[in-house]
């Protein structure tokens, strides 16, 4: 998949549409990022853990959608199934990017290769004036960076406070035994045995209900291997 | 000395990296954060520099840090530490330009032992041309790539080939202090010591200094370097040459500047063999750090000055005859004692052997552990304990003085009066003869390293004996090694995941600037 971020400017982008996100084709990745905004979401559809990142060892907040690398099993030929969709895909083909004249000013961008851009969909422009479309695609993008800064906040915070521990995750499908390493989760004992006020910290910040969701959802690992088998008898 | 005889101050005399290891080690392992447990006090010269070219160390040197309490992202971003893999031996063997193969690394990751004792194997050529560290570790090659030891997801202290540090000894002084001061207890005296005072028993009683008055204390640790103010100066305890086993007893050590900033960074040691001694040569990530180490009774100092300068020319160019080098003369040789009485000795004044091994810090590092957890309770409790002590320490440093006759005594070099004089047996340590003499006909074993404190082990042994080309006749053993087919698949599988590990693993430039901007995490 190529990818080819260019600025969006009225004058280009004036005649292409784009079609529903939750059409893309996302076949080949088996997480996929998080903000700390939408696991309580992602988390009634799909287990969503720690992982790191391997360029920078950072942990980061992801929705796991396979067993095996390169599996998504939320996601087929036709796009995404009825299922919570990850608001990185929903921002597709859009992205903030930094100018590169030097001064490092965050522009609108969009990728002009992706198989969403097209004469299918929702227009952009109208006139050479935006449409009400494009005004709110913009607005989930601004936000959704503002989201990603807290959510990276939050994350060092719960480094800080030593909450992440180690675990492979193991389940069974059709009496296989399948392991997932490098998954980090909170740990619950732990987090039960901060300090009153480091723990009265997370319930005003209003954490708590984004990691208690994270810990349900790890049941959801037995979702993935249903689906897995279902797709395997297929 | 307090009437009960209960020890409960110890005074570490001297600043350097030995001084502010000692007192990390004491401090932490006798809580000197609690009231009840025993205080440590650090009185350091405000006048007098610290050696601080002690930049090498070895794995151990990890646990330390970690049994400390100190985070790896702080020392590597504080001390501008780089990753050390091996020491890479060159011109060791072979009179240089006289043979193909120039060099041998002696790798930190041990043999891969899978079930299958590789040597042996190695040894009746069942891994053909390779070199021995090729054939029994992905190591060397990692290495070779200018490749970093671990990935940017595993914690802090692990790594996917085992790794120690290069460093800046001023700044590992200065962090070991803040870290010794700020969270493990220890009270900081900037102060010269102006006198001794002895009790009746013979004992040290108290120091005196010039602008902190007297100080005393239960036990004193002598670590004011190569002076050795207390352990000789106060209780007489004599030194005990060794520089008739090892030659080499001058450095001369410069700094010197990367080419460019973005040359690849070496994790390895480079020890390059000259005329009368070796050169050291220690990339951080800013500088290297690099001195001859040699012998003036086989060279000048002028010449060794001139060779030096030769060493450096096709890396730095005509910077190399702007360099000023200082001249350093290293004590060869060791204590008779090192505990006598209330005083004991960590670092120079207890011990020194040239830096080949990185054993300055790695044998200050051991013995200061060693004496914190071995810290008596009571005075009347402390000469059994000194003599164990005493008997212990000796030990490791007669260990360490074979290991590093070893890389001399088996060279095949014969173009100066240096390397013949080395080839010499009369030089030859009685322990290290006999090792040799078994080794000659099998190949070492565990069982030739037979005590717990061996500072070199069986591995280590390995890779010199067989980087130096010492020959073990297999001959009249092949009939008890069945298994080269085994063999052959063991040394491809290490071939193989060598080339897949390269594959993987950062350069190490590029580990250690993320690991600067990013951190790396504790789990």
């Amino acid at each position: 998949m190529t990818i080819n971020i260019v600025p969006l400017q009225a004058t280009i982008h004036d005649k292409i549409k784009v079609k529903d996100p939750r059409s893309a084709v996302i076949l080949d990745s088996q997480i996929l990022p998080l903000v700390i905004q939408e696991i309580p979401a992602a988390a009634a559809d799909m287990p969503v853990v720690f992982v790191k990142n391997g360029e920078t060892g950072q942990f980061q907040a992801v929705a796991l959608l396979g067993l095996e690398s390169k599996e998504n099993l939320f996601a087929g030929p036709d796009g995404w199934a009825d299922v919570y969709v990850p608001r990185i895909v929903m921002n597709m083909p859009f992205k903030l990017v930094n100018l590169e004249d030097g001064t490092g000013r965050l522009v609108y961008g969009i990728d002009d290769a992706s198989p969403l851009v097209g004469d299918e969909g929702d227009a952009l422009y109208e006139n050479g004036t935006e449409t009400d479309y494009l005004q709110m695609r913009k607005q989930g993008l601004q936000s959704y960076v503002e989201q990603d800064m807290i959510t990276n906040s939050i994350i060092k915070l719960f480094v800080d406070l030593d909450l992440f521990v180690q675990k492979s995750l193991g389940v069974d499908v059709k009496g296989q035994r399948i392991q997932l390493d490098g998954i980090y989760l909170i740990d619950e004992s732990k987090l039960n045995a901060l300090a009153d006020d480091k723990f009265l910290d997370l319930r005003k910040r209003g954490i708590l209900p984004v990691i208690y969701a994270h810990l349900f959802s790890l049941q959801q690992v037995r979702r993935l291997a249903s689906l897995k088998a279902g797709r395997n008898a297929a | 000395m307090r009437p009960d005889g209960h020890i409960r101050h110890i005074l570490i005399v001297g600043g350097g990296t030995a001084g502010w290891l000692a007192a990390s080690h004491l401090a932490r392992r006798l809580r000197a954060t609690d009231p009840e447990g025993v205080a440590v006090t650090l009185l350091e010269s405000p006048d007098i520099p610290i050696i601080g070219v002690g930049e090498g160390t070895v794995p151990a040197f990890r646990q330390t840090l970690k049994h400390l309490g100190i985070r790896e992202t702080d020392f590597i971003r504080e001390c501008d530490a780089t990753f050390k893999q091996s020491i890479r031996f060159v011109d060791w063997v072979h009179n240089p330009g006289s043979h193909p193969t120039r060099a041998y690394h002696h790798v930190f990751d041990y043999p891969a032992v899978d079930g299958l004792d590789p040597t042996p194997y190695w040894l009746m050529g069942a891994a053909g041309d390779k070199s021995y560290v090729d054939a029994v570790s992905v190591q060397g090659q990692v290495i070779d790539q200018h490749l970093g030891p671990k990935l940017m997801t595993q914690p802090e202290y692990e790594g996917i080939t085992n790794y120690a540090y290069h460093l800046d000894a001023p700044k590992l002084a200065a962090f070991l202090m803040r870290h010794a001061t700020e969270k493990l207890g220890v009270k900081h005296i900037l102060a010269n010591v102006t006198g001794v005072e002895m009790a009746e028993s013979g004992d040290i009683a108290a120091v005196e200094t010039d602008r902190a008055g007297r100080v005393d204390a239960d036990l004193f640790v002598d670590c004011t370097g190569f002076s050795a103010k207390l352990i000789e100066g106060a209780m007489g305890v004599r030194f005990v040459p060794k520089s008739d086993v090892l030659f080499c007893e001058h450095a001369l050590a410069v700094q010197v500047p990367y080419a460019s900033p973005d040359e690849p960074l070496p994790s390895c040691t480079h020890a390059t063999a000259l005329d009368a001694g070796w050169v050291w040569d220690i990339g951080l990530t800013d500088r290297r750090g690099t001195g001859y180490v040699y012998s003036s009774a086989h060279t000048s100092h002028e010449a060794a000055e001139a060779a030096l300068r030769e060493y450096l020319r096709p890396t730095i160019g005509k910077m190399a005859d702007e360099v000023t080098p200082r001249r350093i003369p290293m004590r060869i040789g060791m204590r008779e004692k090192f505990w006598q009485r209330n005083c004991v000795a960590i670092g120079l004044s207890q011990g020194f052997v040239e830096p080949l091994e990185a054993t300055g810090i790695l044998v200050y590092d051991v013995t200061a552990r060693m004496l914190a957890e071995q810290m008596p309770g009571t005075r009347a409790a402390m000469d059994a304990v000194a003599s164990r002590f005493n008997e212990r320490v000796r030990y490791g440093w007669d260990r360490v003085i074979d290991f590093i006759k070893l890389h001399y005594c088996l060279t095949k070099r014969t173009d100066s009066d240096f390397w013949q004089d080395n080839r010499c047996e009369d030089g030859i340590p009685e322990h290290l003869a006999e090792q040799l003499a078994v080794w000659r006909h099998q190949p070492p074993t565990a069982y030739d390293f037979a005590t717990r404190y061996e500072i070199f082990n069986l591995e280590n042994y390995l890779y010199v004996l067989y980087g130096m080309e010492f020959e073990t006749d297999m001959v009249p053993l092949a009939g008890r090694y069945g298994e080269a087919d085994a063999a052959r698949r063991l040394f491809d599988d290490i071939g193989r995941e060598a080339r897949e590990l390269c594959g993987e693993l950062l350069p190490h430039r590029e580990l250690i600037a993320r690991i600067k901007r990013y951190g790396l995490q504790t789990i």
